[in-house]
This record gives C-alpha cells, structure tokens and sequence, in this order.
C-alpha cells in the first residue's frame, strides 16, 4: 500500500509539471495603424525563439524577427502591400501565443486597374440583350479606390448586346466583362423527307432552324417528329446538331404517314410520307 | 450412483482448466474474429459509436446519423474502451482486442459463477464449455453483441461477490460485486436491469437458503418458502444496503441515458425482429434465434432439468432459465407476449433471453459432461456396455458438435447475413473531394457495413444503424430497420425509401452509394441521375438543386451531464481493476466458496441415456442435413418441385443451376440457353425484381409428362408486378425436366445501327482551387417555363397536375414542390413522384403531378394559398428518355380506356424499363392527371415491343379547382403560366397524350 501511495503521488507530480508562463512582450512603437511595407516593429521580451505572423483578413504573412539585447525587431521582407482592413499580429513562442489587433494600410497603391463586371454573364434574345454592367477601380493589392472621374467607389450602367450568338471573350485588362449571347427558340421549322429504299426508311430532316435573329439555334435542342397513320400516333425525338435533326422513321408497305416536326410550340407544315 | 473417492476438490483442477479454456479462446475466437467481424450484424454499429468518443469524448451529439442525435441513447462505456484502444490501433483492431478481452473475462466469469452452483474441476469445465458454446460463437461472431457480452462477463463476476457478501456480511463483497455491477450498468442497461431478475434475484435467494442452518431447513415447501423469507427479513440490512446502492449506481452512472429516454421517448414503431416470429411458422428465424444458440442446451435439457429442480438453493435458477427459455421461444406461443406485455414484446429482441437460458445453464451441462467424461457416467457406460461404445459415443458427439461449432462461426458464408464487403476507400476520396459532404448521403445495399463507412467519414447520411435513436417521422412510423435495406421490409421499406428520395431536399440528400441494382429505377424515375461508377463497383447517383446542409442545432445537454458520460462509466471500470488488484493482494481467501455445499453425483438411468445420447442424435442429425440440402436434395422429384427450385435458382440468379432443370440435348446447351436469355431476357422483371410469391397449378400429367401453370408474383422497387407463365415438363431419368419454350429470334434488318447523340459536357470551376464551388460558376441557373399548372380534386384525392418546359439552351433537372399555405398560417410541401421527367433537354417539356393530401384533410385545414417552387440546375445527364412511343386509344367502360403502345428502339443501346408517362387533357388542354407506365421486359436496339395499358379517365369527375390561387416561382422569381392552348393529338386520342420515359441501364453517360 505504501508503494502504492507513493506512485500516486508522484504520478500526480509528473501530472502538475507545467511550462513557464512567458509574458507578453512589450511592442515600443506600437500603432494602431500599421503601415506597409514594414520598417520595424520594435519589442522588449524576455524570453528568445520568438516567431511572427501578420495575419490580414485574407492572409497570413510570416515576418522576419531579429533578437536584440532585450527582445526582438520584426520586419517584413519584400511586402510592399496588402488588402487592407483589420488584421492582428501573432507573436509564438512554443505553444503561446499573443495576439496584437491593428489596421492595415499601404503607403502606395502601386499600379491602379479597372474592374468591369456583367450581370447576366449569359442573355438569351428569347428574353432580353441587356446587360449591367458594374465599373469599379482596384489598386495592385485589391484595394478599392475611388473611380478618378466619379469620386466614389462603384459606377454602374446598362448595356445593350449584340444579338449575334456567340462566346465574347474579354476586353484587355478586363477579365470579367467577357459574356455570352446564346441563340433564341426557332421562328420556323422546315421539314423535308426522303423515302431511302434501300434501308426502308423515311428519312425526315429538319433545318437550319433559325431564331428570330438568324442565329442557328442551341445544340441539343429537342425536335419531336410528331406522326400519325390510321391507328397510332407516334412521337420521335431527335436532337439539333448545327441546326439540323434528322430521323429515320421504319416504313412499312402501304402505310402511309402525316409528320408534324415541333420544338416547343414551334410546329412545322404536314408532310406526307409514302414509300 | 455414490461419490466414489473422485478428486473434485482438488485444488488446481479448476484453475488448469480455467487456463486452457483462456488459452483456447485465445487460439479459437482470438484468430478468427477479425475475420468474422465484417459479416456481423451489430459490430460496426458499436464501432461507429466508439469512433464517435474517439473523435467527441465528452460531445454526445452525434450529427452523421438520422441528422443528428444523442449517444447518451446508449451506454457508453464499450465503446469509450474501443474508443481508447483506437488511439493505438486501427478501428477494427481495436475492436477484436477488445472482445478478446471481454470473452476472457466471461470466461474468468463463468468460472467463478459455477463455483457457487459446483466444485473447482467442474467449473473449469464450465470454462471449456464457454469456450465453445454455440449461443456465445453466435453472439460474438455473428451478431457481434460486445455491450451484451460485457454486461454478461462482469454481471457473471460480480454474482460471486453478490452471493459471499449475503452469507458473510463482509463490506468488502459488497463493494466488489457493486464496482463489477457498475460495469454492468455503464456497458448494457438491458443487461442490468433483466440481469437483477434473472441473475442477482437468483443468487440473493441460493445465499439466503445457503445460510440456513441445516437443521431449520423444513422438507414442506410453503415452510421452505416461509423460512426463507424470515432469513430474508433477518439480513434485511444486506441486502435494503445493495439494492439501495445498485439503484443509485444504476441512476447515478449513467444519469444522461435515463434523462434522455424520459425527456425524448423512443416513437419508432415495432420493427419485425425474427425473434418474435412464430418457429414452426418461420423455421428460419427459429434456426438463426433458437436452434443454433440452444441446441446443446435442448440435448442436454434432461440433466440439467434433473440438476436444476434437485436442490431448492437452485429454485431461484429453475425459475429463471425456464422463464428465459419460454421467453425465448419467441411468438412460438402465446405465452411471452402475455407474460412481458405487448409494449415490451414488441420492442425487445427476445433471442437475448434464450442467450441468458444457455449462459445459466453452463454449470449444470459442465457438470454431466464431466460426469459423462470422467465421472459417474462414464463409469455407467463402461459397466454396462463397454468402454469402445463410450469411446465411439464421446468421439462422434464431440466431433460433430466440433463441425457444428465450425458451422456457426462461418454461419455468415453458409448463409449470407450481409452483402460482400465492400471497399470504403473509393467513397471516402469521393466524399472528401468538392465539398461533397456538404450534402447528406444514403447508402444502398450496404447492410451493416454502412456504419463502417459512417466511423471512417466525418460525412453525414440520413440513414443509420440505431433505431432507438432516430426520430424522423419518415423512419419512426414505420417499421424499417434501415433504408439502405428497404427492400428486405417490403411495401414499408420501399415506401420510406420512396419518402427520403423524393423529398431529398428537405434533408440536403444529394448523393447514393447503391450496392443493389435493385433500386435503379426507383433511384431514376424519381429523378436521380447515375454520375460515376467507383473502383469499387459502387454506383454514385447523385440529384440536382439539393440545398447544402442547414446547421441543425443539437439537442441541448448540460456541461455537466456531458462530463459525467464522459467521465463516470469509462471511471467504473478504472475502479473495478484497481478494487480487483487491490482484493487479490488483500482479501483473497483460499477457499471462500467453501459454504457452497456439495452436490451428489447421482443420475437416474433415464436422464443418462437420453443426456447422453440427444447430443450426438441432435448435432450428427443436424450435419447430415445441412449435408443433405447440400448435396443429397432431390430438386426434381416432381413437377412442382422442379419448377419451385428452378425460379429459386432464377431469383438468385444462379444461370447455370437452372439451366440444368431443362431436357438434356445435344442441341440446348448451356452457351444456347445463356445466349437466348440474354437475348429475350432484361427488364424490370428480370433485372430488377425480387421473387415475393409463387404459385404453381398443375393443368395436365399424363404418364411422363405434365404442363403447369406459373403465377408469380414480384416485388420491384416502384411496386409489385405479376406474371403467369405456362411451362411443359417431361420425365426422365426419374427427374423432371423443363422444356425450353419455342425461341423465336428477333434480329434487326441492319448489321449495324448507329444513332447520333449530343452529349453534353459541364465545364466546372473556372479556376483550380480549394475554396467550395457550390454552384458551377460557368453556367447560369438555366431558365424554365410553366406551360400550366392545374389543382385536380378528384373525390377524396387531390393533386397539382401540369407541364414544365425547359426554356433554355442547356440541358437541366428540375425540383418542383408544392407549399400548400393553409388558412391558420401552417404550410405543408409536397414532392413529385415518379410522374414527372426530371431532366429535360433544351425545349423539351414534360407533364408532372404532385400528390397532395386527402379532401378531408385539406378541407380541415382550410387552404389559403398554394405556391408552386421550381429550381433549375444544369444537367449533363438524364435528358435522354429513349423510344420512339405510338400509341392509338379504344375506350372500355366504366371511364377506363386501353391505350396500345408500341416503343420502337431507334437507340443503340438496349431501353431496359420502355416506359411512358402518359396525361389526360381537357378539350381545352388542361392537363387533369398524369401517370408512369412501365413495361415489364425490356426492348432491345432496332426493335419493337408492344404493351396495353388500362387506363382510368377521370374527365366529368375531376373538378379544376381556381378557387385558391397558385403562385409561381422559379430559381426564386415569381412567374406566371404560359396560355393554356389545345392540343389536337390529345384530342385525337380521347384526351391521352404520352411522352417516352425510358430507363437505359448500360451507357451510364446518355442517363
């Protein structure tokens, strides 16, 4: 039992060992604006092996420490700016850490861009061509600035598209006012058949199919071949591919067939189709 | 039969054999249950409880089941142990280590326990016996039940303890049997609290009467009985001090359960458990919950019923193994359910008392068999016939109950309890990347082995593995052990699954793992799309516009309840090794069971024959007919034989066991007949059903012929389907066998078909990062239009009934749901079904209807308004429904009109399920209902196949209702329904017009 107790006691001991506190060092020039690119932040410290991060809302940015007699100089090395806004500064050592809260701001904007966004990125004549567009100018670092002829932040506008289909790439230096037009629903449908002998098929083909501003319209599009006889009526599907549908409807011996082709409420004339 | 000089108490007999029976353990179930582990039923379920502490030790909100629940639903200390063993080793490791331990210590436990019954050697027969006793191989090796073995081992333990302290009134019994009942009570409550009926009640009154003094024990057993109780009041001290403490312990250690299951009771529904079945009725579930664990006890019954009733210290333990055993018989009677209450029946898992009936029953088998090994017994046999006869009776009952033992432990491979395991890597790389666990996932097909993918992912489905613990009204009212399993609990099962795959967005279900083919057209027709097939076989299907998972706030649990599960019941078993350390070196008599007295060893004629030979009758019969069903079975004794195990063989798909019921012939071989199958054969039926019922008439025998008639009955995930076949069978050889019906072939005129599709190709991010893309940036939220949208009453049914078009360039899938605002301010939604095509391709439309409640309940509630939600989402698959459909319309009576379909293949892939989703329209083109059909057999590339479906009109009935208006909204802007216009080719058709909607299983990349 003795040994026992002593176990426990020592086990406990071993338990209660804990690090030395370390205090917070004391920042000399310390400000509640920090301005970049760095030149020093000066600390008195006791203790060595200290490490330093600058964490911005967007970034962590590591910092150079250099020990002196009685703490330590932090400095950033090759940062000359960064999004502003709030940020805190972490300073380590081991397994603590102390936390310092500042604001960011950059002594230059460095090189100053404009910024042209557009909503929708995609239109589609069969609703509307216009766009918004959203200007506004950001410096090197993401910051933004006022506009130089407004005097305020954001500039907006609407804008009319070419009704042309197609992927418009973006403007130089604006990466983000490139946009798509798409084609509209077909204005009409043409439809021609071919009685093929040898395989015993009409073929129905439909095409180009147009929208209201001559574009060939989507991909994809689903074109029913709607077709009747005395006793059924049947729906065949195909899709556009370049503007064009094509399908190959089974003939049989003296069976003769009415064919409507129909894209959404778009329906062709009456084709007859007899071998 | 006198006590002839046998060395009974002979001081280390016991103790030997205690040590071989650990070291056996060790050799048997220490190798082989890492093995067994995955086919289990209940050991991944304890292993993901154990990865939660591992992960959340003192967090009992556990969010990756159910969305979300309680582990203070279950005693934690089983899986906190595994949980610290994981820091070390692997999850499964962990486990195995864990049950090694446990089944030692049972093993220590039944020792200990025989003790107070027998003398030292026959308890280390005991040992042995535990060893390799059939109800505990099962327990761990096939259910997998460690917190039912751990309450039993320490419960075992403590009862030791329990009994000394009665008749000795020591404190330090009572402390020691109460730290190992505290184990109990952190490990398994059902365990403690029946273990106080059938194992403390027990031990109390064999000490009580042991401490009778010899001459005060009258032969009457009402004075018996009277005497007992005076005993009783005189130590009433003892045992008011344990009960006392045993219920503060019970309440005390594990608090948080007690005060969950009083502040969230338990509403699930009675889940069909076998072991509440009828045996005779369901003989399976009597094999798996009865025989297999009970079968040496039911051989062994005349002894131990001889032994149990000889002595009245054992009354206690008469009463209780026959009780266990009764209860345990399940259904099989009345009786249980009298006896335990229907609530109580309904919702306990009664092969666990059948378990205690043969753990209560190890001392007194111990005690023939070692009386028959070397004892009393033998010495009977030798006398009286001959040592070979016993040499021959003990070699053949050992060696077949060896092979019956072998049986159990791969019980898993003999009969398939789960699917084959499955690799989880696979779907944990596909959970981990693009945020995919941001959604919930369901798995199918998986069995227990779901739980094993939920410990390895911090990914959450709406599934789980324990159903005292879920509370999602879709699951509790009604009984389905599991979703992932549906199809094993029939027409309910389907019907939950159905819920929580329509209504996916109300619990940001997005993805499937599906294990099952079996619910591909269930997964499809309510609008899943198949998105990549994993190295591991497993299909992922996944569902556009599923909302991310909102936070769901936990249930609230105070800090300090929250400590005390983590702390208090892992503490119970701190403190019982470190009180038994300290026992052994302080308080360890040497012969402290030497007030149990001694036991003759007397036999009557009767009971050593029957006890003797009913063991090697009942395991040699039991092997010879799993032999017989193996090998020696005639399947073809008769025509309907032949033809029920042919459609057996059918159903499991086992080809060429079925091939072999047809007519021998040069010219039907197996490649002839494998061939035409594939040929005739694909569908809904032969692909994707079950066999539910099947029903053979005989229509003509004459000598060695004979035509029957095949109903059969089939159970598919969108509902049952029927079939009758007519089949002709010859005689020969003294087998019947199946003529092979009349192929017909059907080949397309072309040597080679070819089909152009356009195939659509989603971009993703426009830039490689880690940030979550939750919408595709590329592409816009495409554009839909309403064409109509109708509310239907008909009679008591009411629906919202409508077409939608995809109004944009890009393929999409769409999710529709119905707000139904009534007049108190309350709202319900409601989801389609399958009557809608989700996926549409650019300008295609398509019919839908959303099921409302009953007029009944609608007019109770009074509705105000009713709000009709579209999202849309880009699709890349699932646009294309296949089939060229034509249909023509002959009216029947009674409103019913036949509509003759004929779906011509123009594709070139095989159209598995031909479908069609079929609406009735108005005169004016009001579209009043809509319906899916599907074919039973599929249609192969180039052909045709026609079908004839009865359809019921409801024109002149229905009534389009305008009172209440229906808003429109989609992506979240309010629209209205395009002008209603008529349609002339419904009107043609009596008012039916159709769309194809066909399920293609191969090309995964057109669906």
């Amino acid at each position: 039992m003795k040994n026992l107790f002593i176990h426990i006691i020592l086990l406990i001991s071993i338990s209660a060992c804990k690090n030395k506190a370390i205090e917070k060092p004391v920042w000399v020039n310390k400000t509640d604006i920090l301005s970049i690119p760095i030149e020093s932040l000066v600390f008195i410290a006791d203790e060595e092996n200290w490490e330093a991060t600058l964490l911005s809302f967007t970034q962590p940015v590591p910092l150079t420490v250099r020990f002196t007699n009685d703490g330590f100089v932090l400095s950033s090395q090759n940062k000359y700016g960064i999004t502003e806004g709030m940020a805190q500064l972490i300073l380590s050592n081991g397994s603590q850490h102390f936390y310092y809260d500042l604001n960011l701001h950059n002594k230059s904007f460095g090189s100053i861009s404009e910024k042209d966004y557009r909503s929708p990125k995609t239109v589609n004549p069969d609703s509307s061509l216009a766009q918004h567009r959203l200007l506004h100018t950001i410096d090197e670092w993401r910051n933004i600035l006022n506009a130089p002829q407004q005097l305020q932040p954001f500039y907006e506008d609407i804008i009319q598209l070419n009704p042309i289909a197609g992927t418009y790439r973006a403007q130089k230096d604006k990466a983000l006012s490139s946009f798509y037009v798409q084609p509209g629903s077909a204005t009409s449908i043409e439809v021609n058949s071919v009685y093929n002998k040898d395989e015993n098929v009409f073929v129905v083909t439909t095409g180009p199919l147009k929208d209201k501003h001559n574009n060939t319209v989507a991909n994809g599009t689903v074109v029913a071949f709607i077709y009747s006889d005395d006793e059924q009526t049947y729906r065949m599907e195909a899709a556009l591919l370049n503007g064009f549908a094509s399908v190959k409807i089974p003939a049989e011996k003296n069976r003769q067939y009415s064919l409507t082709a129909k894209v959404n409420e778009t329906v062709s004339k009456q084709v007859q189709l007899s071998p | 039969m006198k006590k002839q000089g046998y060395h009974l108490w002979d001081e280390y007999n016991g103790k030997k054999l205690l040590l071989i029976a650990l070291a056996l353990a060790l050799v048997t179930h220490g190798v082989i249950i890492f093995f067994t582990l995955p086919k289990t039923y209940d050991a991944f379920v304890h292993i993901f409880f154990a990865d939660h502490y591992s992960r959340f030790w003192f967090e009992p909100w556990e969010y990756r089941w159910y969305t979300g629940f309680l582990t203070t639903s279950y005693p934690p200390l089983v899986h906190q142990a595994i949980a610290l063993i994981s820091k070390v080793f692997p999850l499964k490791v962990a486990f195995s280590i864990y049950a090694i331990f446990i089944l030692e210590i049972l093993i220590i436990g039944v020792y200990r326990f025989s003790k107070l019954f027998f003398d030292k050697t026959t308890a280390g027969v005991a040992a042995i016996l535990t060893v390799l006793l059939s109800s505990i191989v099962e327990t761990l090796h096939v259910y997998g039940q460690m917190p039912t073995l751990t309450g039993l081992a320490f419960l075992l333990n403590a009862l030791p303890f329990l009994y000394q302290f009665i008749v000795k009134r020591k404190f330090i019994y009572l402390v020691m049997a109460l730290a190992f009942l505290s184990v109990v009570i952190s490990s398994h409550h059902v365990t403690a609290i029946f273990g106080m009926v059938f194992f403390i009640a027990p031990t109390v009154f064999m000490a009580l009467v042991d401490g009778l003094p010899k001459e005060s024990s009258p032969k009457n057993i009402f004075r018996f009985a009277v005497t007992v109780v005076k005993a009783g009041f005189k130590k009433y001290k003892e045992i008011i001090l344990f009960g006392g403490l045993m219920i503060v312990l019970a309440v005390g250690l594990i608090f948080p359960y007690w005060y969950w299951s009083k502040t969230d009771p338990i509403t699930q529904v009675s889940i069909p458990h076998g072991s509440r079945d009828n045996f005779f009725e369901h003989p399976s579930s009597g094999l798996i919950f009865f025989i297999i664990p009970l079968t040496l006890i039911f051989a062994l019954l005349p002894a131990i019923s001889y032994t149990i009733t000889k002595q009245r210290r054992f009354i206690g333990w008469a009463v209780a193994f026959f009780l266990c055993l009764l209860f345990g018989s399940g259904g099989t009677t009345p009786i249980p359910k009298m006896m335990l209450g229907s609530n109580a029946f309904n919702i306990l898992t009664l092969d666990r008392f059948g378990f205690w009936a043969s753990i209560i029953a190890i001392p007194f088998m111990a005690k023939f068999i070692y009386s028959f090994i070397s004892g009393p017994v033998k010495d009977f046999w030798y006398k009286n016939f001959s040592t070979q006869t016993h040499f021959i009776l003990s070699g053949v009952t050992g060696f077949s109950y060896l092979l019956f033992i072998i049986f159990i432990f791969h019980l898993g491979t003999f009969r398939p309890l789960q699917p084959k395991e499955i690799e989880i890597q696979p779907m944990l790389n596909f959970l981990n990347r693009d945020d995919h666990m941001r959604w919930r996932y369901l798995t199918l097909g998986f069995g227990d082995q779901m739980a094993w993918l939920s410990a390895n992912s911090l990914a959450a489905t709406v599934d789980g593995n324990y159903h005292s613990a879920r509370r999602l009204p879709e699951l509790t009212t009604r009984p389905v052990e599991r979703l992932e399993n549906a199809k094993f609990s029939g027409d309910e099962g389907l019907a939950s699954l159905n819920d929580f795959l329509s209504n996916s967005e109300k619990y940001s279900l997005k993805y499937v793992f599906s294990n099952d083919r079996y619910y591909d057209p269930l997964l499809y027709y309510n609008g899943w799309s198949r998105t990549i097939r994993l190295e591991n076989g497993i299909l992922v299907w996944e569902k556009g516009n599923i909302s991310t998972i909102k936070p769901v706030q936990p249930k609230e649990v105070s800090p300090v309840l929250k400590k005390a599960w983590g702390f208090f019941p892992i503490s119970s078993l701190c403190v019982a090794f470190l009180l038994t350390l300290f026992y052994l070196k302080r308080y360890k008599e040497k012969d402290y069971f030497d007030i149990v007295p001694e036991t003759n060893h007397y036999y009557p004629l009767r009971v050593i024959y029957s006890s003797s030979l009913l063991p090697v009758l009942f395991f040699s019969g039991f092997m010879l007919k799993q032999v017989y069903e193996l090998l020696l079975v005639k399947e073809q004794k008769d025509p309907k034989k032949a033809v029920l195990n042919y459609y057996n063989h059918l159903d499991f798909q086992r080809f060429e066991n079925a091939f072999h019921f047809f007519k021998p012939s040069p010219t039907y071989p197996l490649d002839q007949y494998l061939l035409e199958k594939s040929v005739n054969d694909g569908g809904l039926l032969p692909s994707y059903a079950k066999l539910d019922s099947i029903a053979v008439k005989e229509l003509y025998r004459k000598n060695d012929s004979a035509q029957l008639s095949v109903y059969t009955r089939w159970r598919t995930s969108l509902g049952h389907r029927e079939k009758t076949d007519t089949m002709k069978l010859v005689k020969q050889d003294k087998k019947w066998y199946i003529l092979p019906s009349q192929f017909i072939p059907e080949i397309p005129d072309e040597q080679m078909r070819s089909y152009t599709y356009t195939l659509f190709k989603k971009q993703g991010k426009r830039l490689i990062s880690s940030f979550p893309t939750v919408k595709d940036d590329r592409v816009k939220k495409p554009f839909a239009a309403f064409k109509q949208v109708n509310f239907i009453r008909n009679g008591e049914h009411n629906f919202i009934t409508g077409e939608i078009l995809n109004a944009d360039n890009i393929p999409v899938n769409i999710a529709l749901k119905v707000t139904v605002r009534f007049q108190n301010d309350s709202t319900k939604d409601y989801y389609p079904g399958t009557a809608i095509q989700y996926n549409l391709s650019p300008k295609a439309g398509s019919f839908f209807q959303v099921e409302l409640d009953s007029s009944k309940i609608l007019d109770a509630l009074k509705i105000k308004s009713i709000e009709l939600y579209t999202e849309t989402d880009v699709s890349e698959r699932g646009y294309i429904h296949g089939g060229t459909p034509g249909y023509s319309v002959n009216v029947l009576e009674n409103n019913n009109v036949l509509i003759n379909t004929k779906v011509y293949n123009e594709l070139t892939t095989e159209i598995n399920i031909p479908g069609i989703l079929i609406a009735e329209k108005d005169s004016a083109g009001n579209i009043l209902q809509s319906q899916l059909y599907l074919h039973n057999t599929a249609v192969r590339s180039g052909l045709n196949i026609n079908f004839q479906t009865v359809f019921k009109k409801i024109e002149g009935k229905a009534q389009l209702v305008k009172q209440f208006p229906i808003s429109l909204f989609i992506n979240g802007q309010p629209r209205n329904a395009l002008p209603v216009q008529k349609d002339e080719i419904a009107n043609a058709n009596k008012g039916i017009v159709l769309l194809p909607h066909c399920f293609m299983s191969q090309e995964i990349y057109l669906q």
